[in-house]
């Protein structure tokens, strides 16, 4: 679709306007550029370079949105860096992989899809038409305040905040263990709101699930998380507050309403973290079927905080998360494959 | 001065204790009767086979005819299947006799403590009682026939079939006596005694180390209280008291740490919400010894998860039990000092330290009913919805150890079911027969595996609503 446009345009080239001819041709050579990218990482997943979690990821994602109603996304990619191509609907996972630890970020990824995907039916100007809500929210907020940076800072939340609610607390353990720097938790970039921030909305998103999920294992696990992030914050000494934005504020709040309101995406809402933590008692290789993906996620990470609780050798607990780690990764596929 | 009054005591006294020694055979011989009532379906079977082996004379006869008479092999035809579903029902009928008797043979072979412990008393005191021994003696002598007393009208009660559509009384006190099974051996012996219903749960040691249960609730939701009675049992065998306290409150609180140790906070549950009296939280009594050390004990397990739902779940009991001693008017204060007093939280550490074995810290380690809390809390779940069929009792496996476990934490799971770790998650009133069904159905599958489904605890359906 994206080569026929280039195709196109280039066919109505006008050398005379030699502006415009620069544009085309650059917008042509991306798309090259991009092209090829997408066949060395289309390569590299099928020589197995990512350990094969990028097709976990897409098949894990195909069933989301199976379940939830939704379209499927076009392919999931391994990348230097994370990114979801609206247009072209590819996701791209980061390489190095952090094994089934790093997976719950296809979720976030996903993130990104999902705001441009959910639909509903309204009534505008006495007319029923269908509206992307989170888009729409995005676009009119944005364009409103005129900060283009509310639209980036506003889609990463919600894709933070639609991982935390899918995903459960695998997301944040990740998020906080592997991917964000204390140090820098304040730090905002042209399309990343702040660590203390993108925590924050997480952990308002598993407080919520947490209140309506039975026997109170959620409740436990989310203050775990809460304790570990403040702790390292204040080791590091730095603040864990946020600093009050008047824009981004409203919009985060708005963001999680929409989100937990959506009737399609509560059918892959993450509840029952009872089960998970089931799971986690009997070694995974004598399970029968796990709930769901993420039930076997956030089991591997119940199964990892018991040793990390019993353990005091380094080597041992690496030894030992590292076999959790493996025997999840095949648990995982078995319930993609037989689920 | 005349020794009539002792002399008539001691013949009395020697009359009973024979009469204990003939335990057994008093026994056999209600078995005998029952026996014969037992065999009414087989003896009934064979009467059948006869009238069964006439209809099929009398069909092949009536094919003869059938030209004649069509009407006449339809009709014995009709009879010979009617005579096959009254064959079909009755053989059902068999088996079930069948089970009952081998259930009721092995209530007294199997249950070896009975004989070696109350009959070796009888048979020992019988012999030495005099004159001048009586009153030493009168003490034990009245024990050891309270629990004669006791034993009889709890095997009589077992093997009389009571009970309702969702449990007989004999299923529950099968599993009342594999509750103790759960403890492990106890310094190589293993408790092979027997629970029965009685007026009163049992505060003390027994002779036999008969465990009673006491009424009103001989239910799925009292059978915690064998655990307690065993508690008993357990501390005098490790000749364990309270430090520095001998006294009835305290071997009572020690045998409540216990069985909250070994079962869980299904005993603290069933405790608190069944039996204690908050009204009686008026000072150092029973009532609020025992209760603060129930609640310490199982706070002191939940430590080391302070957010976890082990911790909400006592949190919510500790709040439930003070509201209930407020509304009662008793006294808070008293509660909240007991509580804080050494003695709750020496008993809990015992208890804990006897029951769970130590880490290599010198710590006791988390039991194994918290191990498996998240198992736990998923069959609470199941029973609530009305589908213990879900429930796969091989997930409460554990590796180099035969204690039923299950059974604790099927109990657990059935308290978890009543009760939530917060107020919304308490089942209604109208499903607590459905989980009741539903557990007892599955503790069954423990205490014998490969038996039938029993008749009254199959699928427990799904929850019923109340009728309006």
């Amino acid at each position: 679709m994206l080569a026929d446009r280039a195709d196109s345009s280039l066919e109505t080239l006008d050398p005379a306007n030699r502006e415009d001819s620069r544009k085309r041709l650059q917008k042509a050579q991306d798309l090259i550029a991009e092209t090829l990218g997408f066949l060395a990482a289309a390569s590299a997943r099928r020589i197995n370079l990512d350990d094969g979690m990028t097709s976990l990821a897409q098949d894990w994602l195909d069933t989301l949105s199976d379940a939830a109603g939704l379209p499927q996304i076009a392919v999931v990619i391994p990348a230097p860096s994370e990114f979801t191509g609206m247009v072209t609907q590819v996701v791209r996972l980061r390489l190095p992989v952090d094994g089934v630890w790093g997976l719950p970020v296809a979720i976030h990824e996903y993130g990104h899809f999902v705001a441009a995907q959910m639909a509903r039916r309204a009534e505008r100007d006495g007319i029923e038409r269908t509206v992307i809500p989170v888009e729409d929210l995005l676009h009119s907020t944005a364009s409103k305040e005129d900060l283009p940076l509310l639209y980036w800072h506003g889609h990463e939340v919600f894709s933070d905040a639609f991982a935390a609610a899918t995903a459960g607390p695998a997301y944040t353990h990740y998020c906080i263990r592997y991917r964000f720097d204390p140090l820098t938790a304040h730090e905002v970039t042209a399309t990343h709101p702040s660590a203390v921030r993108r925590i924050r909305v997480q952990l308002t998103v598993l407080d919520m699930l947490a209140s309506k999920d039975r026997g109170g294992f959620l409740i436990g696990e989310v203050a775990g998380l809460r304790r570990r992030w403040l702790a390292g914050l204040e080791a590091n000494g730095v603040d864990p507050g946020e600093a009050p934005d008047p824009q981004l504020d409203p919009l985060e709040n708005e963001l999680v309403q929409l989100l937990l309101a959506d009737e399609d995406l509560s059918r892959i809402r993450y509840s029952d973290h009872a089960a998970a933590r089931a799971l986690a008692e009997q070694p995974l290789d004598q399970q029968r079927q796990a709930p769901s993906v993420t039930h076997a996620l956030n089991a591997a990470w119940c199964r990892r905080q018991a040793i990390e609780k019993d353990e005091a050798d380094p080597y041992v607990i690496a030894r030992r998360v590292d076999d959790v780690a493996r025997a999840t990764k095949q648990f995982v596929r078995q319930v993609i494959d037989h689920g | 001065m005349g020794d009539l009054v002792l002399r008539t005591r001691v013949a009395v006294a020697r009359r009973n204790l024979k009469r204990v020694r003939e335990l057994s055979r008093t026994v056999e011989m209600r078995l005998a009767g029952l026996g014969e009532f037992l065999n009414l379906p087989q003896t009934l079977r064979a009467d059948l086979d006869d009238a069964w082996r006439m209809s099929h004379e009398l069909e092949a006869l009536a094919r003869e005819y059938q030209y004649e008479s069509p009407q006449l092999l339809e009709e014995v035809q009709s009879l010979t299947q009617q005579l096959n579903k009254i064959g079909r029902d009755l053989q059902k009928k068999c088996d079930e006799a069948e089970q009952l008797r081998n259930e009721l043979v092995q209530l007294f072979s199997q249950r070896r403590d009975v004989d070696d412990f109350l009959l070796k008393s009888a048979r020992q005191l019988e012999p030495n009682l005099t004159v001048n021994n009586y009153f030493q003696n009168q003490k034990r002598i009245d024990a050891l026939f309270s629990e004669y007393v006791d034993l009889l009208r709890g095997v009589a009660l077992r093997s009389a079939g009571f009970g309702d559509d969702d449990a007989q009384l004999s299923d529950l006190f099968l599993i009342a006596d594999q509750l103790p099974s759960l403890w492990g051996r106890v310094d190589g012996w293993s408790w092979q005694s027997l629970a029965v219903p009685s007026r009163q749960d049992g505060s003390g040691s027994s002779e036999a180390m008969v465990l009673r249960v006491g009424f009103p609730e001989w239910t799925i939701w009292a059978l915690p209280f064998v655990q307690h009675g065993f508690g008993h049992v357990f501390a005098k065998k490790r000749q364990f008291a309270a430090p520095g306290r001998a006294d009835a409150i305290s071997a009572a609180a020690l045998a409540d740490a216990l069985a909250t140790v070994a079962t869980g906070p299904a005993y603290a549950c069933a405790a608190l919400l069944l039996r204690l009296d908050p009204a009686e939280v008026t000072g150092p009594t029973e009532a609020t010894v025992r209760s603060a050390t129930i609640l310490v004990t199982l706070r002191q397990i939940a430590a080391a998860d302070p957010d976890g739902p082990l911790a909400i779940l006592t949190d919510r009991l500790c709040a439930e039990w003070r509201d209930a001693v407020s509304t009662a008017a008793g006294d808070v204060g008293a509660f909240e000092s007991a509580m804080a007093a050494p003695l709750s939280a020496d008993l809990a550490d015992w208890a804990r330290r006897e029951l769970l074995g130590l880490d290599a810290d010198g710590d006791p380690q988390e039991p194994l009913w918290l191990q498996h809390w998240g198992t736990i809390a998923t069959w609470a779940g199941h029973l609530q919805e009305g589908h213990h069929e879900n429930i796969d009792l091989a997930d409460a496996a554990i590796s180099d150890d035969d204690r039923p476990m299950a059974l604790a934490y099927v109990l657990d799971a059935a308290w978890l079911a009543r009760v939530g770790t917060q107020a919304s998650e308490d089942a209604p009133a109208y499903a607590e027969d459905v989980i009741a069904k539903g557990a007892i159905a599955k503790m069954l599958e423990v205490v014998r595996p490969h038996a039938r489904p029993p008749g009254g605890a199959g699928r427990a359906g799904p929850s019923r609503r109340p009728n309006r």
